[in-house]
């Protein structure tokens, strides 16, 4: 009884409108508040849909459509230099500090960790890492589809996304002190 | 043999799996025999497999409903091959108006997926409008009117203290070939759109749009059709009181 929507313009819509929620968390992040991201996301789709014939189809959508929110956001904000951290390295490379004895990173990350803790910690992460390593860990993009989106050349990607993944490690394992062990626990 | 230089590199298209063979054999080597470096890369990978692990968490933020309407509404007026401004009528108070209302073009032709998208814009859009304290809608009076002005003889479902839905209001949209009528109900608080098209007979089919169920059903001389956000199940349970309903002249 089912019937996959049709791939004319009203199957075009359906679709990216199903991503509208992905679209809205990418553009809180973005923005940091409620009022910015409603209206970069309404930008996105009204920008989207005229612009609909420039989209290949078979190609990926969904990051299409992040290419046009970030790329909206980035006109919007000009003078944004402060939030890219370029220079990190130091605060990085102390993560490759060793941990609490017998457990492993992974060990002591996992038990260091409740959801609110890695929200609050994603969202603490510089923009420009952040975004990279969202675009790849939660959204899923290739490497070349994240450049496009970004607007960046491809290593850069991968040294953001690198240097993202290694700072929420070195953050969330500093919180716990010393063995891995959570300072608070929840409930 | 690589050296740390390179392994940091390689080390995340290594953990997203995006090096060739060759290179991961090296970055294995490497990593069996420098401890410096496996430390590293275990504290990235896993960071990266904590993030994933918690995608569903991580992506619990829901687009306000409001938000979604006015989406939907740029999706329609770009989609629509054509369309007509609606018409402010002064009716019986049975009918709910919506001032400058778009009006959908409801497509005639063999698309029922195209309709129901259609109608399942229209469906957030006149949700969203919808002011909180709209008075009642009396569905005696509104299946009256129906019959009156479309020649339906068909009841209202109006959904009384026990029944599954609350009618909450209605409106008549105009489209290419004429108008229908819009049902708005509620469902346990969530919105159920109830389309009388005066079109021909369409066999039954359950579609799913937009994130919506729509159900359409031929019902005597009118398409019917059911949106609502659920599961099938939900929806056809809905759908069968509302039959029930549409015979109860």
């Amino acid at each position: 009884m089912r019937d996959p929507a049709d791939a004319g313009p009203g199957g075009f819509a359906a679709e990216a409108l199903s991503y509208i929620d992905a679209l809205y968390g990418a553009a809180l992040r973005l923005t940091r508040n409620p009022a910015d991201a409603e209206d970069l996301v309404q930008e996105t789709y009204l920008k989207a849909f005229r612009f609909a014939e420039r989209f290949e189809r078979g190609t990926n959508l969904r990051a299409w459509l992040f290419t046009i929110l970030h790329n909206t956001q980035r006109n919007r904000r000009r003078d944004a230099a402060h939030e890219l951290a370029v220079s990190d390295s130091e605060v990085v490379d102390r993560a490759a500090a060793r941990p609490a004895e017998g457990a492993t990173p992974e060990q002591v990350l996992l038990r260091a960790t409740l959801d609110a803790d890695l929200q609050a910690a994603v969202d603490a992460l510089p923009a420009a890492f952040r975004e990279a390593v969202w675009l790849r860990d939660v959204e899923e993009l290739s490497y070349a589809e994240i450049a496009r989106v970004l607007d960046v050349p491809l290593g850069t990607v991968m040294s953001r996304i690198s240097r993202g993944r290694r700072l929420l490690y070195e953050r969330l394992t500093a919180r716990t002190g010393l063995g891995g062990l959570p300072l608070v626990r929840h409930g | 043999m690589i050296s740390c230089g390179d392994l940091d590199a390689l080390a995340t298209p290594y953990l997203d799996g995006e090096v060739t063979p060759a290179d991961r054999e090296a970055v294995d080597g490497h990593l069996n025999a420098c401890p410096p470096c496996r430390a590293r890369v275990d504290a990235e990978a896993a960071a990266r497999r904590l993030i994933r692990e918690h995608r569903a968490a991580l992506t619990a933020e829901r687009a306000p409903a409001d938000l979604r309407a006015r989406c939907c509404r740029t999706a329609a007026r770009r989609a629509a091959p054509a369309w007509r401004r609606a018409v402010p009528l002064s009716v019986a108070a049975t009918f709910l108006l919506v001032a400058a209302g778009f009006v959908l073009y409801a497509a005639t032709s063999r698309s029922e997926t195209l309709l129901a998208e259609q109608l399942t814009l229209d469906h957030l859009k006149c949700f969203s409008l919808q002011p909180a304290d709209a008075p009642p809608v009396d569905a005696a009076r509104l299946a009256h009117t129906l019959d009156a002005r479309f020649g339906w003889n068909l009841g209202v479902p109006s959904g009384g203290a026990d029944a599954p839905i609350r009618l909450i209001g209605a409106r008549r949209c105009f489209y290419a070939d004429g108008t229908m009528a819009h049902l708005l109900y509620r469902h346990h608080g969530q919105p159920v759109s109830l389309f009388l098209v005066p079109d021909t007979v369409r066999r039954p089919r359950l579609l799913r749009v937009l994130g919506h169920e729509a159900l359409i059903w031929p019902e005597r001389n009118v398409t019917c059709v059911l949106i609502a956000e659920g599961s099938p199940d939900d929806v056809k349970q809905i759908a069968a009181y509302v039959r029930a309903g549409l015979h109860h002249p």
